[in-house]
């Protein structure tokens, strides 16, 4: 194909392979991919200011395209983005500025160069550093290996201890407070940086996020692709009315990155926090190298040296991309195997503090999030009043974790624990907690946490109480409403743990008998209602079809006291049912069916939140 | 004819800069979003598409 305003001859596949490759990489690691796309045009013949109009008009759509996918997989923090990209479009003016300036007196290609290759070998051997104290901490307690990311620095937590108001909350980032003057602050540096070296700057806002503002990982990512939306259409819209932007080029290439970057955002679910940090850490210190050919071809007047910087970019980018797309293919493949029929991976909340009754429910949790094949994380809550070693909880949660062979992130919160983990929970598909039972006079009327947590959470939450081992399970079924998530999690449950499953339908006094009750019998009242019998059957069908054994039972009398009698005769060790709980004043004076069972039940229970069905 | 068509883009390049910027950014931005969707139905189809899930 040829480019009239470029004058090149260029093969279609090569630049869809290009796109390909950026796409990939800009999913997967929140960057523009300037710095790859760049080189490889000029290579193949584009002359350098169409290389980098072309690129920029390129990088715009494959944003477009990535942050799209993340904000699909909730990695896009959109009010963090645009405080960054107020600080950061003043920075790169500011940036800018400098660059004009140092043109006048003569010094602006060293210094330039010079900064370039101090920030990408600073950062990427920061970040390496980083992963490699993680790396032998891990050697120190082989338990923290399911440990699989550490959020915030100490940098990020003197950012957060700024008390400039206006302050802001940022959930999606899981920051509770921070001064907008921080965020502006950040997004000035990095812009600044930006506009100075004439870059994109995704591979400096990345970092920064995450070492600076304490963001998550794959929330940096997502943001960052946020941000170069804005900035790449500004520059692509600069360039363009030079004439140095070949539009089909460019389109050719959001098509190849349009498929990258599905592949290197979805990557992001299998690869976790510290091994993306490393791959990122990598990739920048290479490019770095190439920057360093690049000078000595310049001070040295060896041009081929700069070719080899070419050749040596094009390298890591291809060999990255084959790295993940290689990562993803797996991820998908595997989760298939562990769990064909859920369409995408759960997110299972393990709260403990480190007692004895916090790591049983770690172990159940566990069980659990292998037979799901879960995304894990594990949250410990620093009580004010009862300071707790982080360490020793993370090495004893981790030591039950690697029995199962899960993985888990690591999330501390410091707060009244009830709270923190109900804050924290919403996110998730499923909270588990432990509970030692109700032991006080106050904790009896009142309840404790647990019970606390269950009449106001907003997830489905299991407490684990005396013991983590479950052999036969209760499920209620009475509430029409949550009937059918009840179910099917009951289903599941028993399916994973391999253990009976009993479907209990409790009818209410006065729907049998308005004066007394008639105890009739299970088998009387489905001849009774012949329609009963036919829904107990095909919840027998259902468990069947999953390889479960199930059973289903009638009683009739009072909801909370047949379930407790019921488990107490089939000896369950888990009762599933649904929240039926009443929010608000009504919830404290009425209280709720579920939280009564979790005070008074001795056996775990599951309670299934309303947003399960 | 696409030689056609690009010969037309290099025109309007040279004659209307602010056109051509216009355009370009357009373009792309109609692309990206429609390429977007139509990535999410791919997937959807393949069976490996996934939910929100407010963050990692």
């Amino acid at each position: 194909m040829y480019l009239p305003l470029a004058g090149v001859e260029i093969s279609v596949w090569l630049l869809l392979a290009i796109g390909f490759c950026v796409g990939v990489l800009a999913g997967f690691f929140g960057i523009g991919g300037g710095f790859i796309v760049t080189p490889a045009l000029n290579i193949f013949g584009f002359p350098m200011a169409y290389a980098i109009g072309t690129d920029l008009s390129q990088i715009m759509g494959n944003s477009i395209v990535a942050t799209f996918k993340h904000r699909k997989l909730g990695n896009v923090d959109l009010r963090l983005g645009f405080f960054m990209i107020i600080g950061t479009a003043i920075g790169v003016e500011a940036g800018k500025e400098v660059v004009l300036y140092l043109e006048e007196i003569g010094a602006v290609g060293s210094v330039v160069r010079a900064i370039y290759i101090l920030l990408l070998g600073g950062t990427g051997a920061y970040m390496l550093f980083d992963y490699w104290k993680f790396k032998k901490e891990e050697e120190v307690g082989e338990e923290k290996k399911v440990v699989t990311e550490r959020v915030g620095s100490r940098l990020s937590e003197m950012v957060h201890r700024i008390n400039l108001p206006p302050k802001v909350a940022l959930p999606t980032s899981k920051i509770e407070s921070i001064s907008v003057w921080a965020i502006l602050l950040v997004g000035f540096i990095t812009g600044f940086l930006a506009g100075f070296l004439g870059v994109g700057g995704g591979f400096i806002r990345m970092p920064a996020m995450i070492y600076a503002l304490g963001v998550p990982t794959t929330i940096a990512i997502g943001t960052d692709l946020f941000e170069i939306i804005f900035s790449s259409a500004i520059g692509a819209f600069l360039y363009a009315t030079e004439g140095r932007v070949e539009i089909v080029a460019a389109v050719v290439m959001v098509c190849g990155s349009a498929i990258g970057a599905q592949i290197g955002a979805l990557a992001t679910r299998y690869v976790r926090g510290m091994k993306i940090r490393f791959y990122f850490a990598l990739t920048i210190l290479l490019a770095a190298l190439s920057v360093v050919l690049k000078q000595l071809a310049v001070s040295l007047s060896m041009p081929v040296l700069s070719t080899y910087a070419g050749y040596l970019i094009l390298s890591v980018a291809g060999l990255m991309t084959l790295n993940i797309t290689l990562s993803t293919v797996k991820g998908v493949i595997e989760e298939r195997a562990v769990y064909p029929a859920v369409k995408r991976r759960l997110r299972i909340l393990l709260a403990t503090g480190g007692s004895h009754h916090a790591l049983r429910a770690v172990r159940l949790g566990a069980r659990i999030a292998k037979g799901y094949g879960a995304e894990v994380t594990l949250l410990v809550v620093r009580d004010p009043k009862e300071e707790i070693p982080v360490a020793e909880v993370q090495r004893s949660a981790g030591k039950v974790l690697k029995e199962f062979g899960v993985r888990a992130e690591l999330t501390v919160r410091r707060g009244n624990p009830a709270k923190e983990i109900l804050k924290e929970s919403k996110d998730y598909d499923l909270l588990v907690i432990g509970s030692h039972g109700t032991r006080s006079v106050t904790e009896h009327l009142l309840g404790d946490n647990a019970t606390r947590i269950v009449e106001n959470m907003r997830t489905s939450t299991l407490v684990v109480k005396r013991k983590a081992e479950v052999n036969k399970i209760l499920a209620c079924v009475n509430l029409p409403r949550y009937r059918e998530a009840v179910v099917m999690r009951a289903i599941e449950l028993a399916k994973i743990l391999n253990v009976p499953l009993e479907f209990l339908y409790v009818l209410p006094e006065p729907l049998m008998y308005p004066i007394r009750r008639l105890h009739l019998s299970s088998e009387e009242i489905m001849e009774l209602y012949p329609e009963k019998r036919e829904a107990a059957e095909e919840l027998i069908e259902m468990a069947r079809r999953e390889g479960v054994n199930a059973s289903v039972k009638f009683r009739e009398g009072i909801p909370e006291e047949e379930i407790l009698l019921e488990k107490r005769k089939i000896g369950a060790d888990l009762v599933i049912l649904g929240d039926s709980g009443w929010r608000g004043i009504l919830g404290e004076l009425i209280g709720s069916l579920s939280g009564h069972i979790v005070k008074h039940a001795r056996v775990s229970v599951l309670v299934v939140h309303r947003k399960a069905s | 004819m696409i030689g056609g068509f690009l010969e037309m883009l290099a025109e309007i390049s040279g004659e209307n800069p602010t056109l051509y910027g216009i355009i370009v950014v357009a373009t792309i931005l109609v692309e990206g979003l429609l390429l977007a969707l139509f990535m999410e139905l791919v997937f959807r189809v393949l069976g490996i598409e996934v939910k929100e899930i407010p963050h990692h």
